[in-house]
Parts: C-alpha cells; sequence; structure tokens
C-alpha cells in the first residue's frame, strides 16, 4: 500500500499526468486486461475535460459548498503482490466478520481499503451461472460480458462520474444469466478504511432476460470514531441493467464514517417488461449526495426509487433523482421517507420526464421528511417535465413533525413520550425497509434506525463496524 | 381621429378578439433604445423630485449589471433596442370618460369598461393607455372616507411622502433584472390607500392597453391596506396583435396591514407577441389576508410568480393560479409563500392547462424560516394536457426549516380522461362540448373565486382558446 | 471581549464598506459619511449575499445580490427580500487601528 501525502483542504487541484499514471498502475497491479486500462484512460480524459460544479448549477446550489470536495486523487494503491485475490468461489469469508454480512445469502464479496477479503458463492448460484465477483477479476475472466456491459447505460453525467469510471479502486460485477433465479440475496460489502482517504468504487450489475436476483450493496467504515485529518470522498457508480422481463433489486445501505463526503451515481436502465427496484438507506457521512437515475425507454417497463434515511448531526443529506420516461406504456415510482434530529438537513431533487415518446406512461413521486427536532430542515423539489398527453402523474411531498395524534394515541395507551415517538418514526420508516429484499438486512437497518435515533440508548453501537 | 383597426392575426388564436389597434400619432414616443438619456427624459416628462430620479439611474445601472436569467422562457430574443420605453399618447389623466380623446375611448368602450363602471359594477377605474394612466375616478363615498385612487404618476406628485415611504420597500430595485427595468422607466399603474377601517365593498378595477407597436408598458402599482381595511382590486390587459413583440414588465407592491384583507385579481389576455414579465409580492402583517388571484390566458411568455411574505403571527396567505397555455405560448407561472412568522397559514391552489403545441409550467417556493413554528401550508397543482403536442411542467421548491409545522404539497398531472368523455358523449354531447365541460370542471375551484362577471369572462376566454386549438 | 485588529482607519473611507475576516467570520465593515463605524454579518438573511460588497447609502447597505437593504447600526432588514436582522460586532478605534470583537 502507497500512501499519498494527506493535505486538509478540501477541493484540491487535478494533477493529470499523475492521475493518468496512478491508474495506469493501478490497472497492472489488479491485472486487468487492456481494453479496461483502455476505458479508464479514456473515462480519465473525458473527466479532465469537463468541469466541476460551481454551486449555481440548480441541482448543486443547496449542496453545501466547502463539504464536498471537488477532487480527484488516488490516495492509496493496492501494491500488485496483495492486490488482486482472484475470487475463488466457495472459499469462507477469512476477514474479520462484517456486521452487515449475512446468516444465508446466494453470494458475497467484501472489500476493504481496494483489497478483497472475503468472497463466497452458492452452489445454487453457480449452478445458474451467476456470476459474481471483484469488477477486475470479471474483467479478465469474463471479458466479453463485462465489456458489453460497462458503461452501457451511457455517457458520465458529470465529471464525479467520468473519475469514478477512470479511478476505482474496487468494484464488483453481477451477472444473472437468462432465466436465472436466485431466491437468497447477493451482498456487496465494502469496508471503508477511513484513514486511508478518498475512495472510488464501480459496481456493474446486470440481470439478464427473465432472471430474477436481488443485490445488497452495504457499506461500512472500519472506525467510525477515529478523528479525520481530511473528510474522505467516497465516490461510488452503479450501473444497473435489467434486461427484458428480469426483476431485479439493488438495495444499498450505507454508514460511512461520520466526516466522509459521499457521492454516488446510481443509473438502472429498465427493459421492456423489466422490473427494477433501487432502494437507498443513508446513515453515515458527512455530506451524502445520491443521484438515482432510472432510464424506462422500453414499453411495460417498471421502476422503483426507495429512499431511506435517519440524519443527525449537521448531516446534510441529498437525493438527486430522475424518472426518465422515453418509451411508451412503462411506470415509476419513487417514495423517499426521511427522518431529520439535530440539525440534519435533507434536500431532495425529484424529477419525473415524459418525453413525447413516453404515452401511457404512469409515474409518481411522494417525499416525506419528518423534522424531530428545532434544528432540523428539508428541502423536497419534486418536478415535473411533461410532453406527452396520455400519462397519469403526480406528486406529493410533505415536512412536518410527528403526527401529534399518532403520539396521543399511544401515550394515551401508557407508553412514554420517547417511546411513542420512536414507534411513530420506526412505522414512518417501515414502508422503506419493508422493501429490503432480505430479512437479515431488513433487521440491520431497523437496527441502525434505531442507534441513529437514540445512540445513548443501545448497547449495539460498539458492535457497529468491524475489519 | 381615426377608427381601430383589426390587424390580420400572426397567431392560431384567430379569436383574439382585442387584436385590432388604434392608428394614433403618439403625443410623446421617445426613440427606441435605453439609456440614461431615456431614464432622464422620462424622469423630466414626469417632473418628479430628484430621489425617484436617482433611484431610476441607480436601478439601470443594476439592471445593465444583471444577468439575463437563464431559467424559465426563453429570453435571448428580447432586443432591449428595439423597444419604445415611453410612448404617451394623451397628456390628461381624466376622471370622466367624457374627457378622454374619442379613439381611446372607444378601446375601453370595446373592451367593456364605462359599461360596467355605469352599471355600477365597480367602485373605481383605472385605465392605462401604453405608457401612461388615461382614466382614473373612484366612487365618491370612497373617496370622501379617503381612499386614494389614482394613477402611480399622480400620487407621486400629489402625495410624495406617502409614495417614498412605501416605493421599493416590498421589491427593491435590484430584486431581478426585469424588476430593475421597471424601476428604471416606470409609468402609470395604479396607486391605491385604503384608510384604517375602511371596506371598499366592490371591486376597483385597472385596465392595461397597449396599442404601439414594439412597446413596452412598465406600469407600476402600489397598493397600501391600512389597518383592518378591505380591498378587492381587478386588472386586466389586452394588447394588439403586431408582427413585432411587446415588452410588458410590471411591478407590483402591496402591503397588508394588520387585519386587513387585500385580493388582486388578474386577468392576463395579451396577445401572444407580449413578452409578460412581471414581479408581484405583497407583505400581510397580523391577521391579515392577501390573495392574489392570477388569471394568464394570453402573451407570448409570462414569467410570473406572485408573492406574500407572511410577516406576523396570523397572517394568511392565499395563491389561486390559472394558467392555458395554446400554440406558441409559455405560461411560466407559479407562486411564492414566505412564512417569516409563526402561525401563518397559506393555501396555493395551481390548474394549468396545455394544448395546442402550448407550455404551462408551474413554478413554486415554499419557505418556512427558523421559528415559524405552528405555520399550515397546503399547495395544490393540477395540470391538464389536451394533446399530444402540448408540454406541462411543475417545479416546486420547498424550504422548511422549523418542524412544528404542517406542510403538504401535491400535484398531478393528466388528459381529459376517456371515461368522462365516453360518458358525456354517450348522453349527446360532441367531443369538443364533451372536453370543454371537463375543462370547466377542471378550472372550476379557481373561476368560482372570481366575482361572478369575471367568472363568465374567464370561462369565455378559456372556451376560445380552446375553440382556436380543438376546433 | 477579545479585541482583534483589521487595520488602518485611514484606509477606509467615509461612505465605504469593506469585507474582513475575523476569527474565521467574514464581517461587513461601514464607515458612515459622519464617520461612524459599524461591523455587521458580512451574509444577508436571504440568499447569503456579502453585503460588506453592496452600496452604503446613509446608514444602509444594499445586498449586492437582491437588493435588500439593512440597517447597518442595528443590523435590521429593511425592506424585503430579506426578513431577518444579521449580526453586528462591536467595533472601535485604538490608536489608528480598526477593532472587532466578534465574541
Amino acid at each position: 500500500m502507497t500512501q499519498a501525502t494527506i493535505d486538509a483542504s478540501v477541493d484540491s487541484d487535478i494533477k493529470p499526468d499523475l492521475l493518468r499514471a496512478q491508474v495506469t498502475e493501478l490497472s497492472q497491479a489488479n491485472r486487468e486486461p487492456d481494453w479496461l486500462l483502455a476505458f479508464r484512460l479514456a473515462s480519465l480524459e473525458h473527466a479532465l475535460a469537463l468541469d466541476w460544479w460551481t454551486g449555481q448549477e440548480e441541482s448543486w446550489r443547496r449542496t453545501p459548498p466547502n463539504r464536498l470536495p471537488r477532487r480527484a486523487i488516488l490516495d492509496h494503491l493496492p501494491a500488485a503482490a496483495n492486490g488482486a485475490q482472484p475470487a475463488s468461489n466457495g472459499v469462507k469469508p477469512t476477514a474479520p466478520q462484517h456486521v452487515f454480512a449475512p446468516l444465508n445469502h446466494a453470494g458475497l464479496v467484501h472489500q476493504y481499503g481496494g483489497q478483497l477479503v472475503a468472497s463466497d458463492l452458492s452452489d445454487a448460484a453457480a449452478q445458474c451461472g451467476v456470476i459474481f465477483q471483484p469488477l477486475s477479476d470479471a474483467a479478465r475472466e469474463h471479458p466479453q460480458l463485462v465489456q458489453r456491459w460497462l458503461g452501457a447505460v451511457g455517457p458520465p453525467l458529470d465529471r464525479y462520474e467520468a473519475f469514478g469510471r477512470a479511478l476505482w479502486s474496487q468494484g464488483a460485477f453481477v451477472y444473472a444469466p437468462p432465466g436465472a433465479v436466485l431466491n437468497d440475496s447477493l451482498f456487496y460489502l465494502i469496508t471503508q478504511n477511513a484513514a486511508a482517504g478518498d475512495q472510488w468504487h464501480y459496481a456493474l450489475v446486470v440481470a439478464d432476460r427473465e432472471s430474477q436476483v436481488a443485490l445488497i450493496d452495504a457499506g461500512d467504515a472500519n472506525d467510525r470514531r477515529a478523528d479525520l485529518k481530511r473528510a474522505p470522498l467516497i465516490h461510488a457508480n452503479v450501473e444497473i441493467i435489467a434486461e427484458d422481463g428480469a426483476h431485479l433489486q439493488f438495495a444499498t445501505v450505507q454508514r460511512w464514517h461520520r466526516q466522509s463526503a459521499a457521492i454516488s451515481s446510481t443509473r438502472g436502465r429498465v427493459g421492456r417488461d423489466a422490473t427494477l427496484r433501487i432502494t437507498a438507506a443513508a446513515f453515515g457521512a458527512d455530506v451524502d449526495k445520491q443521484r438515482i437515475d432510472l432510464d424506462l425507454s422500453q414499453s411495460g417497463g417498471h421502476g422503483e426509487i426507495r429512499g431511506l434515511f435517519v440524519g443527525d448531526g449537521r448531516q446534510h443529506i441529498e437525493h438527486v433523482t430522475r424518472q426518465y420516461h422515453n418509451g411508451v406504456g412503462a411506470t415509476s415510482d419513487l417514495l423517499i421517507r426521511g427522518v431529520l434530529t439535530d440539525d440534519s438537513q435533507a434536500v431532495q431533487y425529484g424529477l419525473i420526464r415524459i418525453t413525447p415518446k413516453g404515452q401511457q406512461t404512469n409515474a409518481h413521486q411522494t417525499m416525506r421528511n419528518l423534522l424531530l427536532d428545532d434544528g432540523a430542515g428539508a428541502d423536497p423539489i419534486p418536478m415535473l417535465e411533461i410532453e406527452a398527453d396520455d400519462v397519469k402523474c403526480s406528486h406529493a411531498a410533505a415536512v412536518g413533525p410527528v403526527d401529534p395524534d399518532q403520539l396521543f394515541y399511544l401515550q394515551a395507551r401508557g407508553i412514554p413520550p420517547h417511546i411513542a415517538e420512536r414507534m411513530v418514526v420506526r412505522g414512518f420508516l417501515a414502508e422503506i425497509a419493508d422493501g429490503i429484499p432480505d430479512q437479515h438486512m431488513r433487521d440491520v437497518v431497523d437496527e441502525l434506525v434505531e442507534i441513529q435515533l437514540h445512540p445513548q440508548q443501545t448497547t449495539h453501537q460498539r458492535n457497529g463496524a468491524t475489519a | 381621429m381615426t377608427t381601430p383597426t383589426v390587424d390580420a392575426p400572426v397567431s392560431s388564436r384567430s379569436e383574439y378578439e382585442f387584436g385590432f389597434h388604434d392608428d394614433v400619432e403618439a403625443l410623446v414616443k421617445l426613440p427606441k433604445g435605453l439609456s440614461r438619456e431615456v431614464v432622464n427624459t422620462i424622469s423630466d416628462i414626469k417632473d418628479e423630485p430628484e430621489w425617484m430620479r436617482k433611484l431610476r439611474l441607480k436601478a439601470l445601472d443594476h439592471f445593465n449589471a444583471r444577468p439575463m436569467p437563464e431559467w424559465g422562457g426563453e429570453l435571448g430574443d428580447i432586443d432591449f433596442n428595439d423597444i419604445h420605453y415611453y410612448v404617451r399618447a394623451t397628456d390628461r389623466d381624466e376622471s370622466s370618460w367624457e374627457d378622454v380623446p374619442d379613439y381611446i375611448r372607444d378601446t375601453y368602450d370595446k373592451l367593456g369598461i364605462p359599461e360596467a363602471e355605469k352599471q355600477g359594477l365597480l367602485a373605481g377605474v383605472g385605465a392605462q393607455y401604453d405608457s401612461e394612466v388615461v382614466y382614473h375616478n373612484i366612487r365618491e363615498d370612497l373617496e370622501e372616507k379617503g381612499v386614494l385612487f389614482l394613477g402611480t404618476d399622480q400620487a407621486l406628485s400629489e402625495y410624495p411622502d406617502l409614495v417614498r415611504e412605501y416605493f421599493t420597500t416590498v421589491i427593491p430595485p435590484n430584486d431581478n433584472k426585469f424588476a430593475a427595468l421597471n424601476t428604471a422607466v416606470w409609468s402609470g399603474g395604479s396607486f391605491i390607500y385604503v384608510p384604517p377601517g375602511v371596506n371598499v365593498d366592490i371591486p376597483l378595477q385597472a385596465y392595461f392597453r397597449i396599442n404601439s407597436e414594439d412597446m413596452g408598458q412598465f406600469e407600476r402599482t402600489l397598493i397600501i391596506a391600512d389597518e383592518g381595511s378591505q380591498v378587492h382590486y381587478v386588472e386586466g390587459c389586452t394588447a394588439p396583435i403586431y408582427s413585432s413583440d411587446s415588452l410588458h414588465s410590471a411591478v407590483v407592491e402591496i402591503i397588508c396591514k394588520r387585519g386587513s384583507n387585500v385580493r388582486y385579481t388578474t386577468i392576463q389576455n395579451w396577445s401572444n407577441n407580449v413578452y409578460n414579465l412581471v414581479t408581484k409580492r405583497a407583505t400581510a402583517y397580523q391577521d391579515a389576508v392577501m390573495t392574489w388571484v392570477d388569471g394568464n390566458l394570453g402573451s407570448k411568455l409570462t414569467m410570473k410568480y406572485p408573492a406574500v411574505y407572511l410577516m406576523e403571527p396570523g397572517a394568511h396567505g392565499e395563491v389561486l393560479s390559472i394558467a392555458s397555455a395554446g400554440q406558441g405560448q409559455q405560461l411560466d407561472a407559479g407562486a411564492k409563500i414566505v412564512h417569516a412568522a409563526p402561525n401563518t397559514t397559506s393555501v396555493i391552489t395551481s390548474k394549468s392547462l396545455s394544448m395546442d403545441g402550448g407550455r404551462s409550467t408551474y413554478r413554486g417556493l415554499l419557505k418556512v424560516y427558523d421559528g415559524a413554528d405552528g405555520c399550515r401550508s397546503n399547495v395544490r397543482c393540477d395540470a391538464l394536457m389536451l394533446d399530444e403536442h402540448s408540454r406541462s411542467d411543475t417545479y416546486p421548491v420547498m424550504e422548511i426549516d422549523e418542524k412544528r409545522v404542517d406542510i403538504g404539497h401535491e400535484a398531478t398531472v393528466s388528459k381529459v380522461g376517456d371515461e368522462q368523455l365516453f360518458y358525456l358523449m354517450a348522453r349527446g354531447l360532441s367531443e369538443g362540448e364533451a372536453t370543454k365541460m371537463i375543462v370547466n370542471g377542471f378550472v372550476e375551484p379557481i373561476i368560482k373565486s372570481l366575482p361572478l362577471e369575471y367568472a363568465v369572462e374567464m370561462n369565455r376566454l378559456i372556451e376560445l382558446q380552446m375553440d382556436g386549438a380543438i376546433g | 471581549m477579545s479585541l482583534e485588529s483589521v487595520g488602518p482607519i485611514d484606509q477606509l473611507n467615509p461612505g465605504t464598506a469593506r469585507v474582513v475576516e475575523v476569527d474565521g467570520q467574514s464581517i461587513a465593515l461601514c464607515r458612515l459619511e459622519d464617520g461612524a463605524l459599524y461591523a455587521i454579518e458580512n451574509r444577508c438573511t436571504h440568499d447569503d449575499g456579502p453585503l460588506g460588497e453592496g452600496e452604503l447609502e446613509g446608514d444602509r447597505i444594499e445586498c449586492p445580490r437582491h437588493g435588500a437593504l439593512f440597517d447597518v447600526t442595528t443590523g435590521r432588514a429593511v425592506t424585503l427580500p430579506a426578513i431577518g436582522r444579521v449580526r453586528c460586532f462591536a467595533v472601535e478605534v485604538a490608536d489608528g487601528d480598526i477593532q472587532i470583537d466578534v465574541d
């Protein structure tokens, strides 16, 4: 592991030549094929030609200017020797148990600081041809598949996304072949080495025709209490393809180090009669800006975006979503439910865009924010741009405190106020949490909600993260 | 002088019945273009106090310094050098229609204004023709109670201290590019002062007419409702159809003092060659009620978001907005409500129609300041699409910094339902009739808040537009 | 009370304002025509505009972003679109040096 000097400033200048050299070194250390290095370098050039956000752009106006860094640095490079361990099926996790790790699963990839620490694939998954391994390995072992789908969601939407395609040091590839049906979920776990600086992740998820698969993408930090000199940037690109007739569920749960600045770009493409549900649960980080984009250009496609968060301290939690309807007869639904305590702030930009081709679209958005403390605030901004007439489209947004009627009802039954409030809040979040495809993960999310709401009252906080 | 002539329509709104213009030589028409000289000349013509001239010149600097807004509609086509900033047809602001020049009176006769006044439907009438107010009259009993209703220029010369006390306190010269432009070259508009406890029981109406080609109309309206008073102001706007574009950029400032109740109704029916870029804002103090009823049917591009700042507890703000966009039109309308004090309430109801390739947009802001606890707000926006060539956008922004609030927003976009159409057509209605009936039902919640004769007018205008769209 | 020096008084002309930084706090330092000094928070309560970069006229300063006026002697917003008042800081001159107390 080579460690760059950490500089305490938020933004930093880009050093193109250094990045070109580092990307090349990284790709070679991971024993990636030449075409993947070419992809990285082309993405890097693309990123270099773009500009950072200024705060004037509509979807950036509410992002705290000094807390989400404009920088592209590779803080750590895996050394060739211990870099890419080939994923081998059947190997039980060797790294310390991750708190998010499941009891039962169809497959597991666990990475820490750019290293693979565990991987596993169930017999059932292997038998139906499911591939689940680090992206570099997949590119080497399944080049046609990876090459076909990598970047297939379209060109990068901004500079972060473009850098993300170039600089990633850990990534995963999921492929479910046509007709494959998995009962259990696949788990992609990332443990943030908070002290090691910025991280760039890249996940590519493909559910081929008529397949049914669920992936849990869970991020945690090795030491959530460390006082870091510089806030680490955590960037994630997630590209999701649900081919015709596929049913794909993707749930991401993050509890990054509290000083982190997290930005992600999750882009899903929904095929004909396919279903894609993206669930995002946010707990950690100082700033978390999640961009989620659903491309619904095929008839009968159905997409869902579900967001859940509990903010505390002065956290800023932002969702920028787009439901893009460019084909006939697709449906989509967005549902965000957030709880804000202390001085935390939430922003939701949600756009439903229906092009003239999007006739018979049925698209909806709902954003609900519960404010539990005086300093908390929420800016829900649900937007509609509709260019087809035969559509059903709606949005709703609400901001307010815990419903006093519900509190009264519970208190009248002898439940103390603070417990009653917690019950109402959990009930409020349950609609999202219950949609997470794995029971173990639902329990974890439940637990994280508890911890985030009442840190002093739980005994689980010290079990938070290991690794 | 001359008889009005009707131009060949340049848009599909062949039914636009106010497309005629008077061929008259204006008394004063400043050359096209905007400069310090033009601003100084306007100030000279008006013989106004020095502070106003300084304010105008400062505003001109702001206008020149500010970039064009990059959101909303396409503003790049406006050529600020190809506009007459001041056109005066007559040198008098009369209080009797008999004294208004015949050709101008003819115009207002066609618009039915003197008739409505004669019938006692209005408490007062103002009429602005191009840059200047040509007529203002108010019922005697209201005048005796101290109600002021006159042109803003006249108010500035007769009540300079009153004007100066409130002018630009609600909308500063540098609020936005078009407010700056208005402050630099403003002319005309209504000034209303209602003394404490006085109830102006029937509406005051102002009628704005652009007659000249390549004209900019920049009226400035200031309404002060003193404690416990009540007033309803209605404005209508029309313009001839010319092949080149006109600019209408008004500023309206309203102060609703404690316990007052102000309603401001606009029926905007500019021809489809008018850029309508207007800033309207009201402040409402304790227990005051401010209501904007904003009907937008005409113009090429409208950008207008009537605002209410709720400054003290118990204030209530309401915006009822209706927009109907047809061919070649972009109506970017909406509302802003700012809850700056506890226990304030607001309601926004917006209904928009898009037809014949038109684009209607709801753009809104709902802001609750920290400490404004106990606020309640409900926002409801519905859009109806009448065909597949049109577009509807909804951009509501909510900024909520207080937890003890009850804020809800809902919006829908849909088309005229096949089931509804089928049901009505099965009862013998043609498709056109059935669609009109459904549209009537859709806009009804807003229409019913208008005085009867305006409700009838509004429905008629929407039907005319639909005739153009659905044939 | 901790006073921080922000520069000599003779470099701030009467009728002008300047932005200074004290302990990470950005301040609009205003010198009125009559010589009186005031220090207010350099952040418009409407949209965070830098007040100290605006025009000072009499005892009022105009936010360069949307034209809200503030009374620099009290911090009160005089016109919309600003509503809330800005913080005021104690300021004094010692030996020709302007000193501000941000505590």
